[in-house]
């Protein structure tokens, strides 16, 4: 009976050859922590991969029951050893072991078929669901593109979150810190943006990895849930390294998603990385540095600690025309202690980033969620990149919410405001209260335009704060059962026309008048 | 300064009759300079540096049996290590075929056994 792996074998084993290059080899000194020196490789380079040679003296058949072979990666070249992190079972590792270089920088293999899929920090499939397709190898450290290959950044990420997309744009290419305390809903927001990508048309829907560095594999797979749930998988890749896992593979976590990032960008797509959490992938790197003896600055943090987020960071970018117009949008994400954001690792990304979205625990227990504290978020390229119909509607929202929270503090001595105040108060409650959203449930960017535009003109006038949300969800499913052209219009025209805003403004008319109830309450 | 007092004592010891005599004088000198609690680590790198001079000075050669130790391939691997030493040679019949020279830090690894291991991790990768 012939099938086809049997054939595979029989081509394969026609064409065997055996090895006849010399490889430079070089022998385990000491090994301790995961980090194994190594005497001998004399000409290996920085970030090379080499493997240990864990059968030297087993059987063909106990060399290939270990499941894949022992790599090590080169990050110490001193003057007559070399320090090796070894990626995998350092217990395997044994002093004089033989380690043989592969010549090969660190890379992950990447393919179409990676998309839908959870890999570790190596590219290897943990999901279960077989191996991955893959035609190529990105290497895992590279040189982020120059200023020649890139265009400035033109196009809106729509993360499906109203505080966000009306005042905190974020453009395709952008790097936008996400950060606060724990239990501030910061994963929410990435998770959200992820999402929120499948009301994007599929010819322009980016690409999304979530790279999860160190967090509970609970965590992991309640986020794979909930993105197969939403049916965000399918553009998703997850690579995914548990708090269990060796610090190198933490390390290597944001790298691998970069480079996976991309193998798309180079195809001209957009990409969505999120780097959740930066915070853990330092603490991961100073265990590793201070394993391999380098010296301890601020905090413990090696020297380079600025330079290893700069540099992944800067690779994400929105190329050129002329290099296929691909982009690779970076969420990373930085937890807080005590909402200290002038700490040594958050203000690193803080300068680092294109912006930030400041996420606060009083506003998350007051109910405010997500927890935005839009005062001192801010994005520094986005606004260029937000869509007409947007950067219409949303002017007004800000300035509205920063007199709001100036006046904020009187609200205790309401009876004793002028009418003018009294009602700037309550037009920024009703903002906040619009604002407002539920966790994994994104919202399209034209539902978002029709309702600020509501907002704004006064479909919330004399009504209830408390009943600003539900008034939106009637609102906007009225508008979509009678007057969907409007929706429809500003999706595909990304503007708002004379022609749209008199729709609404009738609409808004009907509206007031079919939904009466509404409005009686604040009469009193 | 480690690697100095190493490469010193072995070339000491390769060329004295007296080998205490040469430890004596390491150990004086080491404690002359203050640098005593180097003493352990220079030992052990001056174990290590023997043993790489008197065992890299001679090729290593695995077989698989008898036969693969004539061939002409081998031979072309020690031309390509670059010695015309005479090889130690043992039998190693987990190679199942073929043969693995070393010499120094290099290696030529033309086993049947290195050869099916690759095509098996290539086959279920």
């Amino acid at each position: 009976m012939s099938t086809p792996i049997i054939d595979r074998i029989k081509k394969e084993i026609e064409n065997l050859q055996t090895n006849t290059t010399a490889e430079e080899i070089g022998v385990v000194i000491s090994v301790g922590d995961g980090i194994a020196e190594i005497e001998g490789l004399t000409n290996a380079q920085m970030m090379e991969m080499v493997i240990f040679e864990e059968g030297e003296k087993a059987s063909l058949t106990e060399t290939i029951s270990s499941e894949k072979a022992l790599f090590g990666l080169i990050l110490n070249l001193e003057e007559d050893t070399v320090k090796v992190v070894v990626l995998g079972e350092s217990n395997l590792v044994k002093e004089g072991m033989r380690v043989r270089r592969t010549g090969k920088l660190l890379s992950v293999p990447v393919g179409a078929g990676i998309v839908g899929r959870v890999v570790n920090a190596l590219g290897e499939p943990i999901d279960g669901k077989g191996a991955i397709k893959t035609d190529r190898d990105m290497p895992i450290e590279r040189v982020a593109y120059g200023v020649m290959d890139r265009s400035s950044v033109n196009e809106p990420i729509h993360t499906g979150i109203k505080a966000i997309d009306s005042m905190i744009p974020i453009g395709r290419g952008q790097r936008e810190l996400i950060i606060g305390d724990r239990g501030t809903g910061k994963t929410t927001i990435a998770i959200d943006t992820i999402i929120n990508q499948k009301y994007e048309p599929k010819e322009k829907r980016p690409i999304c990895i979530y790279v999860a560095i160190g967090q509970k594999r609970s965590k992991t797979a309640s986020i794979m849930a909930k993105l197969e749930e939403a049916g965000a998988l399918e553009y998703t890749t997850i690579v995914a390294t548990s708090a269990a896992e060796a610090s190198p593979l933490l390390f290597l976590a944001p790298f691998a998603g970069a480079a996976i990032g991309e193998y798309f960008m180079e195809q001209g797509k957009d990409v969505v990385v999120v780097f959740d959490d930066l915070s853990k992938h330092a603490v991961a790197y100073r265990q590793m540095s201070l394993l391999l003896r380098r010296p301890p600055g601020r905090e413990a943090y090696p020297g380079d600690i600025f330079y290893l987020h700069s540099r992944l960071l800067e690779r994400s970018a929105k190329l050129s025309k002329e290099l296929g117009g691909g982009s690779i949008t970076a969420l990373p994400i930085i937890e807080t202690q005590e909402g200290d954001v002038s700490a040594y690792i958050p203000t690193n990304v803080i300068s680092i980033t294109d912006g930030q979205i400041f996420l606060e625990t009083d506003l998350f227990n007051k109910g405010i969620r997500p927890a935005l504290n839009v005062g001192i978020s801010v994005s520094r390229v986005g606004s260029s990149a937000q869509t007409k119909a947007m950067k219409k509607v949303a002017g007004k929202i800000r300035l509205e919410l920063a007199q709001f929270r100036e006046l904020e503090a009187f609200m205790q001595f309401a009876s004793d405001l002028d009418d003018d105040t009294k009602k700037r108060i309550d037009s920024g409650r009703k903002y906040v209260e619009l604002l407002k959203q539920k966790q994994n449930d994104p919202m399209p960017f034209y539902k978002q335009v029709v309702s600020i535009y509501a907002a704004n003109n006064g479909l919330f006038d004399n009504a209830a704060p408390s009943n600003v949300s539900k008034m939106e969800t009637e609102f906007l499913s009225f508008i979509g059962r009678d007057r969907k052209e409007i929706l429809d219009t500003i999706e595909t025209g990304r503007e708002l026309t004379d022609e749209v805003v008199e729709k609404l403004n009738t609409s808004m008319a009907d509206f007031k008048e079919s939904h009466a109830h509404f409005y009686n309450v604040v009469a009193k | 300064m480690k690697k100095a007092y190493i490469t010193a004592i072995v070339d000491s010891l390769l060329t004295a009759k007296d080998v205490d005599a040469v430890l004596k004088n390491a150990t004086a000198l080491l404690e002359k300079k203050g640098h005593t609690r180097l003493w352990p680590a220079v030992l052990r790198g001056v174990a290590r540096e023997f043993e790489k001079r008197c065992v890299d000075a001679v090729p290593l050669v695995a077989v698989a049996s008898e036969e693969f130790s004539q061939s002409e391939a081998l031979k072309q691997a020690l031309v390509t290590l670059g010695t015309n030493a005479t090889p130690k040679t043992v039998i190693d019949s987990s190679l199942i075929g073929g043969f693995l020279v070393q010499y120094q830090d290099r290696m030529i690894d033309a086993s049947y056994k290195r050869a099916l291991t690759d095509l098996y991790r290539k086959i279920t990768k």
